[in-house]
């Protein structure tokens, strides 16, 4: 399963996949429209880590021991046939287990239709996702 | 609770009471698991994989099987439809063949040296292995047993006798235990309309997941949203049936429903005579294998090594009873699985305010767990309230050995599980606590040792 990889040596910390991972999942997919609309209803599920010079892009990585999995009450964090981890945002009702279990901290709360886990999906719908697409300095690989 | 919950009953995970064994000669099976909620989906899962084809059986008091027990709350509440209530898909049963569901069928006895289960209505099963996953029953204190208006809070049916009370013109209701289930319960019932008393024997609410200080945020939130809150209280006395009640101080409350939702107590009594090893549940090693041969134990049922001093008690919360379950199902299938300490940790959300702990909350130096060497607590408290007015909370409890051995997060949630994780690795992290406890402590904070392998490409 190809996963998406950080390169802390070329991470500039500029917050372009954060952006690019924001308008992705918005309603909208276009950015002024996203960010006055959307914002602070939901984040981009993509974090830039960062401590003095060193920083990093930082998504789910699709755990092979997956405790968000083990963790949801209502079985909706499940692993697809890629292997991709993904939430059923319909059958989440927002009891943040999985945020209480993930090592990495990167589930956060989406509350556009009812408040519910969001994470990343690895954008099924393209061949290379955004957050990637949008790294100007090749910080982060898809392999 | 609208129609949904009459009408959409899940066709291929409900089954008719006291369902069919079979022809005679086909009673025995290889596995045998009492109960259906996680810790047993867990143990059909891992048999899976590691046996195609031994027969599994499964036993259920109840007659829905393989659903949520938590989501009851959410569906009471009338957030979610009783479709929504199932863990596991229609195809669960079908994905595990060669299995079988007998449910509304108690298991009344279990015989560990003929190796035979009795079941409700007369019926004996011959098995191999034996998964006892039978979870918790509500505790009831006897103040107010033999209330007619009493009511527990564990099971679909539960949700479905308050929800004909509701209906029936319930107005008030008196929620006993101000745990995670009171909890949930009573903001379900204020959503429908009711007026809530909740009354707790402790200094305060969630006594087990919080300190005083968030208790006293959580609570405030929970009077702003119409629940009286009674604290170091207890229900002394019932009078007309339990329409009205005698609260420890003195007061007396007048209410149409009493809850007990005090805790559970695993739900073992169809084990006594069994010799089997008993605690408060099934005493389990780290195998999950219990003093009988061929006898397993996971979940609320079991006495599971504690993650701090390897103690068996139960530690009744979700992600244990998974972890248990597959444990307890994979070393049945052949297997010599271990598992972890369990961990206590708890996720909750009421009316909008979320709280999330781990470990050890409320340390003090006799507690005998990860204080040996001297307690040092450290709080980071009194941080700002968030934008929208949420209020925010954070404490994080070191040890002596400079390692991270519990945290409460509230108002903010997010990223709780970096702690979960920094607990359960038992690594001092004396070097960094400072941007531990910072406001914007992030996966980079654990060190770069520990995050460089896991998100950098591997190396060819």
């Amino acid at each position: 399963m190809k996963k998406i990889y950080a390169k802390p040596e070329y991470c500039m910390a500029c917050r372009l996949c954060e952006i690019a991972c924001f308008v992705k999942h918005s309603k909208s997919k276009k950015i002024i429209k996203a960010f006055r609309e959307e914002r602070g209803e939901f984040q981009a599920r993509i974090i830039v880590e960062q401590s003095g010079p060193v920083s990093f892009a930082l998504q789910c990585r699709h755990c092979e021991d997956a405790g968000c999995i083990e963790a949801c009450l209502t079985g909706a964090m499940t692993r697809n046939p890629d292997g991709a981890v993904v939430c059923d945002e319909n059958k989440c009702v927002g009891c943040w287990s999985c945020i209480m279990v993930c090592p990495y901290g990167v589930i956060n709360h989406d509350r556009r239709r009812k408040k519910i886990a969001a994470k990343c999906d690895l954008c099924p719908d393209k061949n290379t996702p955004a957050c990637v697409e949008a790294c100007p300095n090749e910080a982060l690989v898809y392999e | 609770m609208n129609k949904k919950i009459k009408n959409r009953r899940h066709k291929s995970l409900k089954h008719s009471g006291g369902g069919r064994i079979g022809k005679p000669g086909e009673s025995s099976v290889k596995y045998l698991i009492v109960g259906a909620g996680p810790a047993a989906i867990a143990a059909i899962e891992a048999i899976r994989k590691r046996d195609k084809r031994g027969a599994i059986t499964i036993v259920s008091s109840e007659k829905e099987v393989f659903y949520s027990r938590p989501l009851i709350s959410y569906l009471l509440a009338d957030d979610i439809g009783e479709e929504n209530l199932f863990y596991r898909g229609e195809d669960f049963i079908s994905a595990n063949a060669p299995l079988r569901i007998i449910a509304g069928a108690p298991a009344s006895s279990i015989n560990p040296r003929d190796k035979t289960a009795a079941i409700a209505y007369g019926r004996v099963l011959k098995w191999e292995k034996l998964i006892i996953a039978s979870g918790g029953v509500p505790i009831v204190p006897p103040a107010i047993l033999g209330a007619k208006n009493l009511r527990t809070f564990t099971t679909i049916e539960d949700a479905r006798r308050l929800d004909a009370d509701i209906k029936s013109g319930a107005k008030r209701a008196v929620v006993v235990g101000g745990g995670f289930i009171g909890l949930k319960c009573a903001e379900a019932l204020v959503k429908r309309g009711v007026s809530v008393t909740l009354v707790e024997l402790a200094m305060h609410v969630l006594p087990s997941l919080l300190d005083d200080v968030s208790a006293g945020i959580f609570q405030k939130n929970l009077e702003r949203h119409g629940v009286s809150v009674r604290t170091l209280s207890s229900v002394e006395k019932i009078y007309d049936g339990g329409k009205k009640l005698k609260l420890s101080g003195g007061e007396v409350i007048e209410t149409d429903i009493i809850i007990s939702a005090v805790g559970v107590r695993p739900n073992v009594s169809f084990l006594e005579g069994s010799l089997i090893r008993m605690g408060k549940g099934v005493i389990v090693g780290d195998d999950m294998r219990s003093s009988a041969d061929g006898v397993f134990a996971a979940g609320d049922a079991a006495d599971v090594p504690e993650f701090f001093s390897g103690a068996r008690r139960a530690v009744p919360i979700w992600p244990v009873a998974r972890q248990t379950g597959a444990i307890a199902g994979e070393n049945a299938a052949g297997g010599a699985a271990r598992a972890a300490g369990a961990l206590t940790m708890n996720s909750i959300e009421v009316f909008g305010l979320a709280v999330i702990s781990a470990g050890s909350v409320n340390p003090s130096p006799d507690s005998g767990t990860a204080f040996l060497d001297g307690a040092a607590v450290e709080t980071a408290d009194g941080l700002a309230d968030l934008p929208d007015g949420t209020p925010r909370y954070k404490k994080l409890v070191f040890d002596g050995g400079g390692r991270l051995a519990g945290f409460i997060m509230l108002g903010d949630v997010e990223r709780a599980g970096i702690y979960t994780e920094l607990i359960k690795n038992r690594a001092s992290v004396a070097a960094f606590k400072r941007d531990l406890a910072g406001d914007s402590f992030g996966f980079i904070c654990v060190g770069e040792e520990n995050w460089k392998k896991r998100i950098m490409p591997l190396e060819v």
